[in-house]
C-alpha cells in the first residue's frame, strides 16, 4: 500500500514518471493491438518487431547517422533562428523604421506555410542542406521573433525607466533588461519555434531526399517506407518523437527551471501545492 | 538649494494638469507634496525625473539644468514590482551600482550593497529573489537600491501607500535612516495624510482644480494635518 502511495506520489509529481508510465501503456496497447486484431504485421509491425529494427539501425550506424545529420541540420537551423529574431527585435527597439519593418515581415511570413515556399526554395538553393536550413529558419524564425517583441512589449516601462536613471544607453537597456525580462515570453517562443522546426525538418527531408549519403531522419522514414520496412518506419517516428520529448525535458525544462521558475514561477507553484 | 523646478507647464492633449509650477528642495529637507488622486502628481515626479520633457519650465539640480534621467535624481515608484526578478535583492543593489559606477569592482559592490541592506534591517534577506519578499521588504529594497547610489535628490511615488501598518511604519524608519546618512533631499508626493504627516520637513499641496500648489506649509505646527486635510478635502 505505501509502495503504491508512493508511485502515485510520483506519478504526479515527476513528469518523466507519468510520461514513463503512458510510454509503456502505449506500448502495451500496440502490441496487444497488433498480436490480436489480425492486422498485417506490414501494416502494424509488433513493438519486437520496431525495437529489433530500432537496434539493427543503431548498430549498423545508419539510424544514427541520420539521426546526427538530422540533429545538426536542425541546431544550425534553429540557431541562426535565434540570432536573426534577437537581431530584430533588438533592431526594432531601437528604430520606428526597424519596428514597422519587422511589423510588416512577420504578418507576411508567419502565416505562410513553409511548403508554399518549397518549389521557390528547390529553383534557388536546389535540395541541399542550404534549402532545408531556410525551411527550417522560415519555419520557427517568425514565432520566436513574434514572441520576443511581444515579450519586451509588455515589460513593465519602469524597468527602462531605472536603466536610464542608471545611465544606461538604449542598447544596453534592451538587451541586460528588457531581454531577461521577456524571459517566459522567449521561453515560449524557443518552444513553439522548435516543435515547428523539428515538424519543418522531418517534412523537409522527406521530400528533398538523400542529401550525398546521408538525407536525414525524415528521409530515412521515407525510404523504409518505399520498401515496406514498416517496423523500420515505426523505429524512426518514434525516434523522431523521443528526441522531440528529449530537446523539451533536457534544454527547455532545464532552462525554465534555472530562470523562470527561480525568479517566480516555481514558488507560484509551490504555494499552490 | 540642490533641486528646482521652475516655471513646468505640462498638459496632456490639450487637458492642463500643471500650470506655472515652481519650487525648491533644500538638501537633507522632504518636501512632502500631497494632493488628491488625478491631481498630477505623478506627472510632476516623472518631469523632476526625467522620464517625462515638460511642456514649459525645467528643472535644475544644483542650479544646472536636469532634463534627463539621472542618477543623482532617482526615484522610488509606487509599485511593489520594480525589483528586477532575475536578480536576489543584494544583486539588485550591486547591478544597480555596476552600471551606476563602472569603476567599482565586483566585491566593492558586494560591499557596498550588503552595507545597504544592513542599516535598512533586510541582511537576512539578501540572498532571496523580490517574489519571495513581502510587499514591505520590497518596497524597503527599492529605497535601499536607490540610496546606495547616494542620490542628491530621492524622488518618491507613494511607495507605502499599500503597505500595512507595520510595514509601513518600518519603511518611514529605514527611509529616514537612509536620509540622515547620504543627506539626500526627498520628495515625496501622496495623497496620504499619515505619511505626510510622518515624514514632511515641508509640505506643499497640488490642486488638479488650479493646476498648481495652492499652499505650503512647514510641518512643524499641530494644526498642519487638519489644515492638510481640509485642503485636501474641500
Amino acid at each position: 500500500m505505501n509502495g503504491f502511495r508512493l508511485l502515485k506520489k510520483a506519478f504526479y509529481e515527476k513528469r518523466w514518471v507519468s510520461r514513463l508510465f503512458f510510454f509503456t501503456l502505449l506500448l502495451i496497447v500496440w502490441e496487444a493491438v497488433a498480436a490480436f486484431s489480425g492486422i498485417s504485421p506490414l501494416l502494424l509491425p509488433p513493438v519486437e518487431q520496431v525495437a529489433a529494427a530500432f537496434w539493427k539501425g543503431m548498430v549498423s550506424g545508419t539510424l544514427f547517422l541520420q539521426t546526427v545529420f538530422s540533429l545538426a541540420v536542425i541546431a544550425l537551423g534553429f540557431c541562426l533562428s535565434m540570432i536573426l529574431a534577437l537581431v530584430l527585435a533588438v533592431a526594432s527597439r531601437l528604430s520606428p523604421f526597424m519596428e514597422r519593418m519587422a511589423d510588416t515581415l512577420t504578418a507576411m511570413a508567419h502565416p505562410l506555410p513553409g511548403m508554399a515556399l518549397l518549389p521557390l526554395i528547390v529553383i534557388w538553393f536546389g535540395t541541399g542542406t542550404p534549402a532545408v536550413t531556410i525551411v527550417i529558419v522560415h519555419a520557427c524564425l517568425w514565432s520566436m521573433l513574434l514572441s520576443l517583441l511581444s515579450g519586451m512589449q509588455s515589460t513593465p516601462a519602469l524597468y527602462t525607466d531605472l536603466g536610464r536613471s542608471y545611465s544606461m544607453g538604449r542598447l544596453r537597456i534592451i538587451l541586460e533588461i528588457l531581454l531577461p525580462a521577456s524571459m517566459a515570453h522567449l521561453l515560449a517562443g524557443l518552444r513553439v519555434g522548435w516543435a515547428r522546426a523539428w515538424r519543418a525538418l522531418i517534412s523537409a527531408e522527406m521530400i528533398f531526399g538523400a542529401i550525398g549519403a546521408t538525407g536525414g531522419l525524415g528521409w530515412y522514414i521515407f525510404k523504409e517506407r518505399t520498401m515496406m520496412h514498416t517496423a523500420g518506419l515505426f523505429a524512426g517516428i518514434v525516434l523522431v518523437a523521443v528526441i522531440g520529448m528529449l530537446v523539451e525535458e533536457l534544454v527547455f525544462e532545464k532552462l525554465e527551471k534555472s530562470t523562470l521558475r527561480k525568479w517566480s514561477v516555481g514558488a507560484q507553484k509551490e504555494k499552490a501545492s | 538649494m540642490i533641486l528646482a523646478a521652475e516655471h513646468l507647464y505640462q498638459s496632456f492633449d490639450g487637458q492642463p494638469v500643471l500650470k506655472d509650477l515652481s519650487f525648491t528642495v533644500e538638501s537633507g529637507e522632504t518636501l512632502v507634496i500631497a494632493g488628491r488622486s488625478g491631481c498630477g502628481k505623478t506627472t510632476l515626479l516623472r518631469i523632476l525625473a526625467g522620464f517625462l520633457p515638460p511642456d514649459q519650465g525645467r528643472i535644475t539640480l544644483d542650479g544646472e539644468p536636469s532634463p534627463r534621467p539621472d542618477q543623482d535624481k532617482l526615484m522610488v515608484f509606487q509599485s511593489f514590482d520594480q525589483l528586477f526578478p532575475w536578480f536576489t535583492l543584494r544583486g539588485n543593489i550591486q547591478y544597480a551600482l555596476k552600471k551606476a559606477r563602472p569603476a567599482l569592482k565586483k566585491h566593492e559592490t558586494r560591499e557596498l550593497a550588503i552595507g545597504c541592506l544592513h542599516e535598512m534591517g533586510l541582511q537576512d534577506a539578501q540572498e532571496k529573489y523580490p517574489y519571495q519578499l513581502s510587499g514591505g521588504m520590497k518596497q524597503r529594497g527599492a529605497l535601499a537600491r536607490a540610496m546606495a547610489l547616494s542620490p542628491k535628490v530621492l524622488l518618491l511615488d507613494e511607495p507605502f501607500s499599500s503597505l500595512d501598518v507595520h510595514s509601513r511604519e518600518n519603511a518611514h524608519q529605514s527611509l529616514q535612516t537612509l536620509k540622515e546618512a547620504t543627506g539626500a533631499a526627498v520628495v515625496l508626493v501622496t495623497h496620504d495624510l499619515q505619511d505626510a504627516a510622518a515624514l514632511a520637513t515641508r509640505i506643499a499641496v497640488l490642486q488638479a482644480e488650479t493646476h498648481g500648489i495652492v499652499a505650503e506649509m512647514d510641518n512643524d505646527s499641530p494644526d498642519v494635518t487638519l489644515r492638510l486635510r481640509e485642503l485636501l478635502t474641500d
